[in-house]
């Protein structure tokens, strides 16, 4: 039983990564690393994977944990709190094929100009970035499908703005 | 903005998203993870439990204190209430 529940939590783990990384890449603030974040939400995932009965897709329910934890996070730092957990056996490593300067410049204009977005509209346009379904976004947000259909509009537009201005 | 400028940009803004996880090598090691989880989770929940405990004993103190005044204010009228009795009736 405990075999099968590791490789099941290996799985989710394996299929979900990138997607949790990327996450907690946008959320990352200094002092507080991506790597950080990561190990936070594996740690959340861990702890509530027993209590998922699977009414939802199981990638709804760690793009939730993963926002929960960032969002928890970022508070905590506001609030001076800086422990993080620390897990050894989760390897980190630069990938063989690093991004050059100029992708990296413009992750960094992309990740401001969703810091400068507010928390609720933050995570909406993560989760669309993400390619997931109003209907989706809905359930992890508790918004309604229409509300985030009317929001998406309006992000979308400030993030254009804010963007095409940061490349003038 | 023309709205082929801003499909463009939007197209990159995806692209620039999609690819913000590629610089990263992440690795897990099992079986250690299992058992450094197993570890920790259950340190978090001794430590939750003892600041439930602290929060807990926290407010009952603060309740406590606010019966005591409660009962003060109490026993306070009901002697004001006997005191002007006696004195109508002298």
């Amino acid at each position: 039983m405990q075999k099968q529940t590791g490789l099941a939590f290996e799985q989710v783990l394996e299929d979900n990564k990138d997607k949790i990384y990327r996450i907690c890449r946008i959320y990352a603030v200094a002092p507080i690393e991506p790597q950080d974040l990561f190990q936070e939400v594996v740690v959340q995932i861990w702890t509530s994977f027993s209590t998922f009965k699977g009414e939802s897709n199981i990638s709804t329910w760690i793009y939730k944990i993963a926002l929960n934890v960032c969002l928890r996070a970022k508070m905590k730092l506001n609030k001076n709190i800086h422990k993080m957990v620390r897990l050894e056996s989760i390897e980190f490593a630069p990938a063989v094929t690093s991004p050059n300067e100029s992708e990296q410049e413009k992750y960094q204009m992309l990740q401001s100009c969703i810091s400068s977005l507010n928390e609720g509209d933050k995570s909406i346009v993560i989760l669309y970035l993400e390619e997931l379904p109003y209907k989706e976004i809905a359930m992890i947000t508790g918004l309604s499908e229409n509300h985030i259909a009317v929001k998406m509009k309006r992000i979308r537009k400030i993030l254009l703005d804010c963007i095409t201005g940061k490349l003038n | 903005m023309s709205g082929k400028e801003q499909k463009e940009i939007w197209q990159e803004i995806k692209e620039i998203w999609n690819h913000s996880s590629e610089g990263e090598r992440i690795n897990f090691h099992i079986s250690k993870l299992m058992i450094e989880l197993r570890s920790k989770v259950s340190q978090f929940e001794k430590d939750a439990i003892s600041r439930d405990i602290s929060k807990i004993t926290e407010s009952i103190s603060d309740f406590e204190r606010d019966s005591i005044k409660g009962d003060i204010a109490k026993i306070t009228r009901s002697l004001r209430k006997f005191l002007n009795l006696l004195r109508k009736k002298k």
